[in-house]
């Protein structure tokens, strides 16, 4: 297909308005900058349609920002808007600071390049206290300079705009819903030479080529939809003439073309790129018509292999349809289809996926190996305005999962998956560091759990000090991963030599592993050594928690007396009936 | 087609009016959408479609269609 024309622009967001009906859901984006921007609109338009957003632009007059936001009456609040773009350059705001700098010294213009911040800064909270709007805010670009040898000058004007950006950007990080939008890096990346155009600047003060404009426009709706739309979670990646060149089943592992040479390289720059795609938190999984031995003694035992099986969520490598496959890897990893990006260099397998389940994201890769791992770059569905270190740990907990199901296919009995888990237990009283965890723990935690009793952070901390009683928490590792703190439990003296359960809960990731056995003997085991003789358990039935309404009984407790909904139950700790700790996990205490 | 009529297509595709409704007559007096905004599309609409390079000036004179046909005519198209 053609580039678009500038007239085929404005006849296609022309067309896509007229198109749309009255009562669809549009992304209304207010464009606020130092200068002209009404020229963008069709591009904004037609761009984001292609990342399917239906978008309306609305151009405000350029310059007086501060009277636009500001004053409620103005234009920019007569109509709704969920989102901002706000865009200064330094050649509008500060035309002479190019100039200033071999006369003022650096000094100076760094001041006046932070009262700059200070001002975007300042708009940014104005818009944000008089809407919930996204604000995309623009960073700078160095304005031209005559001086050759700026960049050489530590102080030179390049540095401090560097210098600026980097101070708007933790500027902006602490206000909610402000995002900074790299124009500095499409400036650079397209080309500051092309970027502008001197005649329309003097025509019309755009200073944007006609070129320039659809680049301007398709960064700016990918960094709009990153804020608008969650960021899929998995990407899903074909084998042969994908990960590596040639395919395994007629080449042999030997004969795949992976390594230093090209093509090899090219295929190792896509494994690298995946690589860093698994860092910054997704998941990786394999659907591919190959034999699954193959594919597992490839993956173990090629020298060049940058990605192993062990970096693989799911691997799905037979011969059913990829549709099936995608399924498949969804249900093990607990996501949607949605969350799937599909990567195939093979057209007619991307043609079926792309039918068969419209949600996913099929990526038009390049035939040319050379070109695909910038076009792994440009997954729009992958971008995420934030990253958090949670993503990155969420991804490792979610790959464990399915590897874990996958030893469970393959053990034999449950003990020996069990074994095979290897598990680790550590226990240790709640403190000032776990405390979040276990607050957040006892808020959310509605299936198992005995008492459903809702402790505030400020009363769990007087629990945790107090001598009658006893706060306790497990995590939990396997071979597999960590999967954090997964038990609370709080003990209370009664009276004398009887304590209660007061708090006994487990996250519901660690099921079916007799986790809960371990903790009720930790449990009792401490009461023990607090002087208990006998300790009380409480089942309070709610909506939810009939799966733990057999616990206590199971573990050797014996009933006591039921009132309503309340069920209690009570072991002697001279018991012979005492749950053990179970063999298959090993115990650890916390430092 | 002729230089005039894809420079009529062009000029209907940035107003955003019917090709029938113009002509090599049609001018700014005639269209409400032909303003100053949209001059400077046509301006950027027809360097791309017949690859050529205006000057800052020509954006002047940009009042009718025949008008934008003559600066085309001397700035090299066919």
């Amino acid at each position: 297909m053609p580039p678009l024309k500038p007239a085929d622009y404005l006849r296609r967001a022309r067309e896509l308005g007229a198109g749309r009906a009255a009562d669809a859901p549009v992304t209304r984006l207010a464009l606020l900058g130092s200068f002209t921007l009404d020229f963008l609109s069709p591009y904004l338009i037609v761009e984001a349609d292609a990342l399917g957003v239906a978008l309306e632009p609305w151009a405000g007059p350029f310059g007086s920002l501060e009277q636009q936001i500001f004053e409620s009456t103005s234009p920019l609040w007569q109509g709704p808007r969920d989102a901002v773009w706000l865009t200064l350059r330094i050649e509008d705001v500060e035309p002479e600071l190019a100039r200033d700098l071999p006369a003022q010294g650096a000094a100076v213009i760094v001041k006046r390049l932070d009262q700059l911040r200070e001002r975007v800064v300042a708009l940014v909270e104005g818009i944000r206290a008089r809407s919930s709007a996204h604000v995309l805010v623009s960073n700078f670009a160095p304005p031209p300079t005559l001086d050759v040898f700026g960049a050489s000058d530590p102080d030179g004007l390049v540095h401090l705009v560097a210098a600026l950006n980097r101070e708007l950007a933790r500027a902006l990080k602490a206000i909610p819903g402000a995002h900074v939008f790299d124009w500095a890096g499409v400036v650079a990346a397209h080309g500051a030479a092309r970027f502008g155009d001197a005649r329309l600047w003097y025509l019309a003060r755009t200073p944007l080529a006609v070129e320039a404009q659809p680049v301007v426009a398709r960064a700016l709706v990918r960094s709009l939809r990153a804020l608008l739309r969650p960021a899929a979670k998995c990407v899903v990646v074909d084998l042969d003439n994908t990960l590596w060149g040639g395919v395994l089943g007629d080449d042999g592992v030997e004969g795949i073309k992976l390594g230093d040479a090209f093509p090899g390289s090219a295929f190792k720059d896509v494994q690298r790129a995946l690589v860093e795609l698994k860092r910054r938190g997704f998941l990786l999984a394999i659907a591919s018509k190959n034999d699954d031995a193959l594919v597992k003694e490839a993956l173990a035992r090629h020298p060049e292999m940058v990605l192993r099986a062990g970096d693989f969520a799911a691997i799905e490598a037979h011969w059913e349809p990829k549709p099936e496959s995608l399924r498949r890897i969804a249900a093990a990893l607990h996501i949607g289809l949605d969350a799937l990006v599909f990567l195939d260099d093979n057209p007619v397998e991307r043609a079926a996926v792309r039918s068969a389940l419209p949600m996913v994201e099929v990526v038009e890769l390049p035939p040319e190996p050379w070109l695909v791992p910038s076009a792994i770059a440009q997954i729009a569905a992958l971008d995420r305005p934030r990253l958090l270190e949670e993503d990155r740990a969420r991804a490792t907990m979610i790959a464990g999962d399915a590897h874990r199901e996958e030893a469970c296919r393959a053990a034999s009995t449950v003990e020996d998956f069990l074994t095979g888990l290897g598990m680790v237990a550590e226990v240790g009283a709640i403190d000032a560091l776990s405390l979040p965890r276990v607050h957040q723990l006892i808020h959310k935690t509605n299936q198992f759990n005995l008492t459903t009793r809702r402790h505030s952070a400020d009363e769990l901390g007087r629990l945790a000090r107090s001598p009658e009683a006893r706060a306790v928490w497990l995590r939990l590792g396997d071979r597999f991963g960590d999967l954090g703190l997964v038990c609370v439990g709080i003990l209370r003296r009664v009276d004398g030599e009887t304590w209660e359960i007061d708090t006994l809960l487990m996250s519901c990731r660690v099921m079916g592993r007799h986790v809960e056995e371990a903790f009720v003997h930790e449990l009792l085991a401490r009461a023990e050594a607090a002087g208990a003789r006998r300790v009380r358990g409480v089942y309070r039935a709610s909506a939810r928690n009939h799966i733990v309404a057999g616990l206590y009984e199971s573990v050797g407790f014996v009933p006591h007396s039921t009132s309503g909904d309340e069920s209690h139950y009570e072991i002697d700790l001279q018991s012979a009936v005492r749950p053990s700790w179970p063999a298959f996990i090993r115990r650890e205490e916390q430092a | 087609m002729t230089l005039e009529d894809r420079t009529r297509q062009v000029v209907a595709d940035v107003l955003g009016i019917a090709l029938e409704r113009v002509t090599l007559d049609t001018s700014h007096r005639d269209v409400s959408e032909w303003d100053s905004l949209n001059i400077i599309n046509m301006v950027m609409a027809v360097e791309s479609e017949f690859g050529v390079t205006l000057e800052v000036d020509d954006a002047a004179r940009f009042t009718s269609v025949g008008a934008i046909v003559a600066v085309l005519r001397e700035r090299g198209a066919t």
